[in-house]
């Protein structure tokens, strides 16, 4: 696995910047805070991988940058996120169309439904080349589709072409998800829990085929996952997000090595290890905080081991600080972590950071 | 929706960002969503729905139209200013006066007084026809839910069958052959009316004994009757109530047509659509407007605020219906 | 896609025979002897066995079941029975009355469609603005004014305020007839059936919308850089206009429930009215004659429904 870092010094400009994005969702409840104010970078050519439980705003994020999100309850603030020199959240419906699919391609969690059930495959890949280049004609769209299909390991793609969604698998179907996605050759692709929906047997294999395609198409990739496992395999930076907000952000290396915040360490703690005896596994105390009643301070302080109920914790959001060039952590007490790595190691009986055991 | 529940902490969450993400901006007061919160007071669902009805301001103005109009009704010899049947052969086919506000018809009956007592039949016939055909309904409903295989389908394609008719027609026929009154029109809507709350009824305990907890009170001994009475009927109740809501609506219209048709209730008993009867001479249509518009404005707006109210209901109970 | 047009009709047969059965015990509840009925009182006084002899003859002396299964028989000969007030084959008075029923249910259904679905779609497209809440309310008022009542309106504003429209009748007597003519005296009850139609469609069709631009697909559509109305038309309402083929089909009942109101307000010389004069007259082989044909008719627009479906969604095509 690749996992080397560029020196901040020497990396190139990223393609991607997102400066302090916000997502608010209107309910009946609440507003719903659901991102509250992230930025990150995607170089050309790396892996970056968003992890996060479930509601921590991974991929509500991505789904902002590319206007993807209902805008009747959904007002994205902050910014500017950068492509190309060009905001993308002032950017037009017209503009911002051809940027998707075109230039950022995404991958959805579930091919059971991310297909249109009553189009063919063939047509919806067709689509998806023709919406971005009116000239290609029926049959050259065919030609590049049925080309797309082979390229992702569809066998017999030919026949494959005119069958409809309901006849692929959900293994099959995630491929053709692919297929589309690389279809214009995008300078990035944003894959949202690739393969969750999947068979563990089809998610090593969907893994797989992604790392293939891109180094065919050198696109960079955001893999948002809920699954260090995954992120482990396949990233080579890191961003931590929980209630909204990055927690960590750092090299794949030193996420598992020297783990920054307490809910990364937790994280990992959950993670079950084939390599080393454990003998139980770790898990965070409590629950997700509700995002329209978020606590005053530290939003995983009711849950943090570390803090121990510090009343620093409880008043004071502790902002995003980097510890050196590969890694930051919004964490008060960051400092602790090697004791309080310690105190969960001794817990479950080995040392949950990689190559420390 | 929900994503598979490999993390059962997270899933209410997890049930936001799907929702959020699939453009569904109604994940209005599913309870889940604050149980992890310690801070927001626990709601019960009734709670929410009525919360939900009480915003909605048409249905919440609806209800205090048809409340206001129940009491009119009941209190109709109170509120009346003349008796409706009393014949006055010195004012026949008056225009409003002072003495008559909506004028008096062809008998010289007055019509505000008849308008009053006409919504003693519309009421009653909605509510009664309503009423009976949700029972009927629900009763077979569950039947066919709870007991599928062969019962389920005869009562299924009895459905079918009623639905295919054209009740206008039948329900014309059997008054003629039964003879109009109050009870035989609420009867023969009720027979006519009642596929519609069988099938939501029977397509709600369908899914609802798949649920957990209806599989649990199976596993724990409890018998079919029981897990019928606690579980399912209050998952049904809620889109029951909206069906019969809007059964009213049609029932009303219904004796609305059939007394316009003159197989209503007997003369000189007083209902809407009857006095819209009279205005079928081209004369009373032309000269005499206050006879006819009167009562047809008093049946749209009672059917209109009972479909609001079962509009308001709907959104209620099932925020998915967005609004 | 044929296995399943199959079984949709395996199904209906049951009802079908459901539906004649219904209709075959309301014959018998119906008073008057068909035995006597055909009869003058003349022949009657004349001939005390004579009723005896008809009974036989007309097989009404036999068990229910073995009536029903010639009743059928019957039917199937396209013999709906006789007029009680007239004499004459019920098929023969239905004939003339088909072809203007035909017409105005149809242009009725046409303009309600033409109408209706776009204003759905626009409805959905904006949902929570202000053309939403003033398209469902309009709607909404729609089917809560009596069809009856929105005619006379519509004769008391148009023929007698204004003058400019025929009040009823389907053609102006004396003159000969025209389609202008026709179209003329089609506008206020065409208008009115379409006005009861109307609302329903709104509603569904943007509840269908709505509900499909809720799903994952649409998502995809748009990440890939379809344009709006390329993900509204392809990928959104071929999909949501899936269910509407059975609402239509679903909504023929209360359609004739419409036409029957609005035939009898205008004069309008279809089936509806003969149902209404049949009644009028107690007439009732007519009446079960075209509660029949109905049912049918509900049952033959189901299937076709289904057809429609299994065409336009690949998923029925097993």
């Amino acid at each position: 696995m690749e996992t080397t870092v560029h020196p901040s010094a020497a990396r190139p400009d990223p393609l991607l910047s997102v400066h302090d994005l916000r997502v608010d969702f209107k309910t009946e409840e609440g507003v719903i805070h659901a991102v509250r104010g992230v930025s990150w970078e995607v170089y050309p050519g790396e892996v970056l991988g968003i992890v996060g439980e479930s509601g921590s705003g991974k991929s509500v994020s991505v789904a902002a940058v590319l206007g993807l999100l209902p805008s009747q309850s959904a007002t994205v603030t902050g910014g500017p996120v950068l492509f190309g020199g060009r905001n993308l959240l002032t950017m037009s419906e017209r503009e911002l169309r051809k940027v998707r699919g075109k230039e950022i391609a995404m991958i959805f969690q579930d091919p059971m439904t991310a297909f249109n059930p009553v189009q063919t495959i063939g047509h919806q890949l067709s689509e998806a080349l023709r919406v971005h280049d009116r000239s290609m004609s029926r049959r050259s769209a065919k030609i590049t589709s049925t080309d797309l299909l082979a390229l992702v390991g569809v066998p017999s793609p030919a026949e494959r072409f005119s069958q409809f969604p309901h006849e692929y698998s959900g293994g099959m179907r995630q491929r053709a998800m692919i297929a589309m996605a690389i279809a214009n050759r995008p300078k990035i692709l944003i894959a949202d829990e690739p393969t969750t929906a999947l068979d563990v047997t089809i998610q090593a294999q969907i893994l797989e085929l992604l790392e293939v395609v891109r180094k065919e198409t050198n696109a960079a990739t955001i893999l948002i996952t809920h699954d260090l496992g995954v992120i482990a395999e396949v990233a080579d930076r890191v961003l931590v997000m929980y209630a909204g907000k990055v927690v960590e952000s750092t090299s794949i290396l030193r996420l598992f090595q020297d783990p920054r915040h307490p809910y990364t360490l937790g994280l990992m703690g959950s993670l079950p290890r084939l390599d080393v005896r454990m003998e139980q596994l770790y898990s965070i105390p409590g629950q997700p905080p509700n995002l329209n009643f978020l606590p005053q301070g530290c939003a995983f302080a009711p849950r943090c081991s570390l803090g121990r109920g510090r009343s620093l914790c409880r008043q004071v959001e502790p902002a995003l600080v980097e510890v050196d060039a590969q890694q930051a952590a919004a964490c008060h007490f960051t400092t602790e972590m090697e004791t309080e790595a310690r105190a969960v190691s001794e817990r479950v009986g080995i040392d949950v950071r990689a190559g420390r055991e | 929706m929900i994503r598979d529940g490999h993390e059962d902490a997270i899933d209410a969450n997890a049930m936001i960002e799907a929702a959020v993400i699939a453009g569904d901006n109604a994940l209005t007061g599913e309870d889940d969503l604050v149980t992890a919160g310690e801070r927001p007071p626990a709601r019960s669902p009734l709670r929410i729905a009525m919360r939900r009805f009480m915003r909605h301001r048409l249905a919440f103005a609806s209800v205090v139209f048809i409340g206001l109009l129940g009491l009119m009704a009941v209190f109709a010899p109170a509120v009346a200013p003349a008796d409706p049947n009393a014949v006055d052969l010195m004012a026949l086919r008056q225009a409003p006066t002072s003495e008559h506000l909506l004028g008096t018809d062809s008998a010289g009956r007055d019509v505000l007084s008849r308008i009053v007592f006409g919504a003693r039949v519309s009421l009653t016939v909605g509510i009664a026809a309503a009423v009976s055909a949700a029972g009927v309904g629900t009763a077979l409903g569950l039947l066919a839910g709870f007991s599928r295989g062969w019962i389920d389908t005869i009562i299924m394609r009895v459905v079918d069958i009623f639905l295919s008719f054209p009740s206008l027609i039948v329900i014309l026929l059997l008054v003629a052959i039964l003879g109009p009154s109050v009870t035989t029109i609420v009867v023969v809507i009720a027979l006519f009316e009642w596929p519609t709350s069988c099938r939501i009824v029977r397509q709600m305990t369908l899914a609802l004994r798949e649920h957990d907890f209806v599989l649990a009170a199976r596993a724990s001994g409890a018998t079919n009757l029981r897990i019928m009475r606690r579980h399912v009927l209050s998952g049904v109740i809620s889109p029951l109530t909206v069906v019969t809501t809007l059964l009213s609506a049609q029932a009303i219209l219904l004796e609305a047509a059939l007394s316009f048709l003159g197989l209503g209730v007997r003369q000189p008993q007083a209902s809407w659509g009857g006095m819209l009867n009279d205005a079928q001479s081209i004369t009373v249509l032309e000269g005499l407007p206050w006879l006819w518009i009167p009562p047809g404005i008093a049946i749209a707006m009672t059917v209109l605020a009972i479909n609001f109210i079962g509009d308001g209901l709907r959104d209620a109970f099932d925020p998915r219906q967005t609004r | 896609m044929l296995a399943y047009l199959i079984r949709r009709v395996l199904i209906a047969v049951p009802v079908l025979l459901g539906i004649l059965a219904l209709a075959f015990i309301l014959v018998h509840m119906l008073p008057g002897d068909p035995a006597t009925v055909l009869l003058s009182p003349e022949e009657l006084q004349g001939d005390p066995g004579l009723i005896e002899r008809r009974r036989a003859a007309l097989g009404l002396d036999r068990s229910l079941p073995v009536q029903y299964v010639a009743w059928l028989r019957e039917l199937a000969g396209g013999n709906l029975g006789y007029s009680f007030h007239r004499k004459i084959p019920v098929t023969e008075m239905m004939a003339p009355r088909v072809a203007p029923t035909l017409i105005l249910s149809g242009s009725g259904v046409l303009v309600a469609l033409l109408i209706g679905v776009p204003v759905g779609v626009a409805a959905a497209l904006r949902q929570n603005t202000k053309f939403d809440y003033v398209s469902s309310a309009g709607s909404m008022l729609a089917v809560s004014i009596p069809t009856f009542f929105q005619g006379l309106m519509a004769i008391y504003v148009f023929s007698i305020w204004l003058g400019v429209l025929p009040s009823g009748g389907m053609r102006t007597l004396g003159i000969p007839p025209t389609g202008f003519d026709l179209f003329r005296h089609l506008i206020l009850p065409g208008g009115v059936l379409a006005s009861v139609l109307v609302g329903p469609y709104v509603r569904y069709t943007r509840q269908s919308l709505l509900d499909v631009l809720r799903l994952d697909h649409v998502t995809t559509a748009r990440a890939k850089g379809v344009p709006y109305w390329g993900v509204v038309v392809k990928h959104s309402l071929r999909n949501s206009l899936i269910p509407l083929t059975t609402v239509l089909a679903v909504q023929i009942p209360a359609l004739l429930a419409g036409t029957v109101i609005i035939e009898y307000v205008f004069s309008w010389p279809g089936m509806g009215r003969l149902v209404i004069e049949a009644i009028n007259s107690r007439d009732y082989p007519v009446i079960l004659a075209v509660v029949m044909i109905t049912a049918v008719f509900v049952l033959i627009f189901n299937f076709l429904a289904d057809v429609v479906a299994a065409i336009l969604d690949p998923r029925i095509r097993l």
